[in-house]
């Protein structure tokens, strides 16, 4: 260990309790430092009219180089970190099928719209005999890829309009509510597919 | 840094910063770096010190938008269930389920446009997409007037794909 000053410290008078020897203390460069502030010689000037104060920094200089530096710095991790939990990964998953339900439904109306132009047949007869002659089981992805979403949707929005009135706002409730949204759009999914 | 003018420095002249070549040193990372998207734009408006600007309250995007956005979102509860409780709909009551459903969504997008592209760093862009979100809208409500006038409406459609 090496000391930085000449003076024993009260921290090693246990050493000498014990019977050990201290370490020896090495002189450091800082301990060579004559330091003579109390004893500085009165009449010798301060060098203070030396130093000229740097300029203030313009803004409409540092402003790009702060700028250029951060977009080379790399973002903060957020949605790779967070632990998963039942609040946010239901928060995503209603906007996520929300945007699948509304784009579905602005995608086909959409169509509809500009298909006299385009020369497309989007017409429900048309589109019914298309889905007639798919395999069985197609037929049931594709029954399950509009149920899941649009029941989850419809539950987990009754669940939002719940908390935009002031209700079931605490943790727990939170959570009850989540699971219930998420058993009913279990059975609400199964009833669509098998029984509609 | 030197606390003393030296004789040699420059007073500068023009206010360009011309951004040198990027260095990026090769440093040790103790994790990998998993960026999901590439940094955006940098702005920064004003000086760094400048607070936020708050912008100024307005009843009509403010407090109105939620109450209209309430509104809907509740009306389309008891619609969205109609079918399955009456079996068919009368072509107006389908109509309005059709419309409320549209706008239920137009106000939907509007949010997630709000969300992912601020002003401030992508200001034409959030321009461009408001302008395709509002020409969208408009295109489907044409479609869903003649897919109401054409065709079978909303609920005989789905019944009509999901029996097929």
């Amino acid at each position: 260990m090496a000391f930085r000053t000449i003076f024993l410290r009260r921290s090693l008078q246990p050493f000498k309790h014990a019977g050990l020897t201290p370490p020896r203390i090495t002189l450091t460069a800082a301990a060579h430092q004559i330091r003579l502030a109390a004893t500085a010689n009165p009449s010798s000037k301060p060098l203070d009219d030396l130093v000229v104060p740097l300029p203030k920094p313009r803004d409409e200089l540092t402003t790009p180089m702060l700028e250029a530096q951060r977009r080379h710095r790399p973002l903060t991790p957020h949605l790779s970190i967070y632990q998963p939990q039942l609040t946010w990964y239901m928060s995503a998953f209603h906007r996520l099928t929300g945007l699948f339900i509304g784009g579905t439904l602005y995608a086909y109306l959409g169509a509809y719209a500009v298909a006299p132009w385009m020369g497309w047949h989007v017409d429900t007869n048309t589109l019914a005999s298309m889905v007639a002659s798919w395999p069985v089981v197609v037929k049931y992805v594709g029954k399950f890829c509009l149920a899941f979403p649009a029941t989850y949707y419809f539950l987990d929005t009754i669940r939002h309009e719940i908390w935009n009135f002031g209700y079931c706002l605490d943790l727990k409730d939170v959570y009850r509510t989540g699971y219930a949204v998420l058993a009913g759009t279990a059975v609400g999914t199964i009833w669509l597919m098998f029984f509609m | 840094m030197s606390l003393f003018r030296t004789t040699g420095l420059r007073a500068a002249t023009t206010a360009r910063f011309i951004a040198p070549t990027p260095r990026i040193a090769a440093a040790f990372h103790t994790s990998q770096k998993r960026a999901i998207l590439p940094v955006g734009p940098q702005v920064i408006d004003g000086t760094v010190n400048d607070p936020a600007p708050v912008p100024a309250p307005n009843p009509t995007h403010g407090s109105y938008h939620w109450s209209f956005e309430r509104l809907v979102t509740i009306g389309l509860v008891p619609l969205t269930i109609a079918p399955f409780a009456a079996g068919s709909l009368h072509p107006i009551t389908d109509a309005v389920l059709g419309a409320t459903l549209v706008l239920h969504s137009h106000i939907g997008f509007q949010a997630c446009i709000v969300d992912y592209i601020p002003k401030r760093l992508y200001p034409k862009l959030l321009k461009a997409a408001r302008w395709a979100l509002n020409s969208a809208t408009v295109l489907v409500l044409y479609g869903l007037y003649e897919f109401e006038t054409n065709d079978v409406g909303i609920t005989e459609g789905v019944k009509k794909l999901w029996k097929a």
